[in-house]
């Protein structure tokens, strides 16, 4: 492991939550693509180990592995706060298609996100980007990623086969 | 011919779309198979029956306009180019819902059963131990503190009657959804400008109860910044 890759992984590690990937190349001294490598670097020094990257498009966080997600669930204390069939319906269009905007959501889902979006925002699991033009982008955060025991969104079953459905 | 309406509860309903993929469901057929026009009767059927918020009638009414065009289509072929794009788009949005639909309840199924966690997630209480290398002995760090305790400003023993009860959460509740009645919207900086602390603690605790409830909407365009409680509606 070169020395930035050594330093990504100790900055990780006392964040202990997630940082973004501006903040990151900052400290490092690094541009965002020079992060990217390194990123995909620890990953791939990771891979067997009981830890994980998690990473979005602006975050990275440093987890426990997948593979001893069942191992630890015995210890976790399940406050499970469900989530409603609205919820997981907004964040599947989310995950799947994001970052987005909300007229888009809307156009799938068929009814008006606007109150879920805000609800799910609050859970911390998506977040509201600026988006090149007027209206606002959102996206999965990781979050949402760690709830699902999942390392990055491209992991969700059947990803890819969403292309084919174009808001009108 | 109409046969048998499933007895579904419409207030299930995410949406119109929704309601399609359940109606095609009780037909037992997928919705590839079935166009979207034998469902049509059903759905308006529903319509006519159920009361809907009307948040969410609008949505309902759309699709069961564009339904109607089908129906039309149907009966006679040809249809304008917008009337033939509404329907196909109809049609391709039901199938994107249908997709999202199933990635949704795998979503549902999955959530929070087997997480990944962070540093520090249930980390066990570690005891304390003195380390040494403060620097210092028992001895100074006792005179720190009396320093430290000497400084400590003198609570004041208010007589009880003087002592003022200040708001109590349900009437800063009625008090702000009063003035958001009249107002539409208020900044929360002003409101607590001339309270004390204790108040502005609780009018903060009335802000964010009306937020919880979804009777306002809160924004704030750089951190510290002004408040802006907005009402809904």
């Amino acid at each position: 492991m070169d020395k930035k890759t050594q330093q990504l992984e100790a900055l990780l590690f006392v964040a202990g939550e997630g940082v973004s990937k501006r903040e990151l190349a900052k400290i490092l001294d690094i541009s965002e693509v020079g992060l990217d490598t390194l990123v995909q670097q620890m990953r791939e020094e990771l891979a067997g180990r009981g830890l994980a990257l998690v990473v979005t498009e602006k975050d990275v966080e440093l987890t426990t592995s997948p593979d001893v997600r069942e191992f630890l669930a015995v210890y976790l204390e399940s406050e499970n706060e469900p989530l409603s069939r609205a919820g997981a319906e907004t964040l599947a269009v989310v995950a799947y298609k994001g970052p987005l905007t909300r007229y888009d959501i809307d156009m799938i889902r068929g009814v008006d996100s606007r109150r879920m979006l805000r609800h799910l925002i609050q859970r911390g699991v998506v977040r509201r980007l600026a988006g090149q033009g007027r209206a606002p982008l959102y996206d999965v955060t990781e979050e949402f990623l760690k709830q699902l025991g999942i390392t990055r969104r491209e992991e969700l079953p059947n990803f890819g086969l969403e292309a084919g459905y174009e808001s009108s | 011919m109409q046969s048998q309406l499933p007895l579904i509860k419409l207030e299930n309903f995410e949406g119109p779309f929704d309601l399609l993929i359940e109606l095609a469901r009780a037909r037992k057929v997928d919705l590839a198979e079935v166009s979207l026009r034998d469902v049509t009767d059903a759905f308006l059927e529903y319509l006519r029956g159920v009361k809907l918020a009307p948040e969410v009638l609008g949505d309902f009414l759309i699709v069961a306009a564009t339904l109607l065009l089908l129906k039309v289509r149907h009966l006679r072929p040809q249809l304008s180019k917008d009337e033939e794009e509404e329907v196909q788009n109809l049609e391709e949005r039901v199938r994107a819902y249908q997709f999202f639909r199933e990635r949704a309840l795998w979503i549902r199924t999955t959530w929070r059963k087997q997480v990944l966690l962070s540093a520090g997630a249930f980390a066990p209480t570690r005891e304390l131990k003195f380390s040494g290398e403060l620097g210092m002995d028992a001895g100074t760090l006792g005179g720190i503190w009396g320093d430290v305790i000497k400084r400590m400003p003198k609570p004041i023993e208010k007589p009880a009657h003087l002592r003022q009860r200040g708001r109590s959460l349900r009437e800063c509740l009625a008090l702000l959804k009063e003035r958001l009645e009249q107002l539409k919207s208020l900044v929360f900086q002003h409101v607590i400008r001339d309270v004390g602390r204790q108040e502005a603690a609780v009018t903060f605790l009335a802000v964010l109860e009306l937020a919880r409830q979804g009777q306002v909407q809160l924004s704030q365009e750089s951190s510290g910044g002004d408040l802006v409680v907005e009402r809904n509606g």
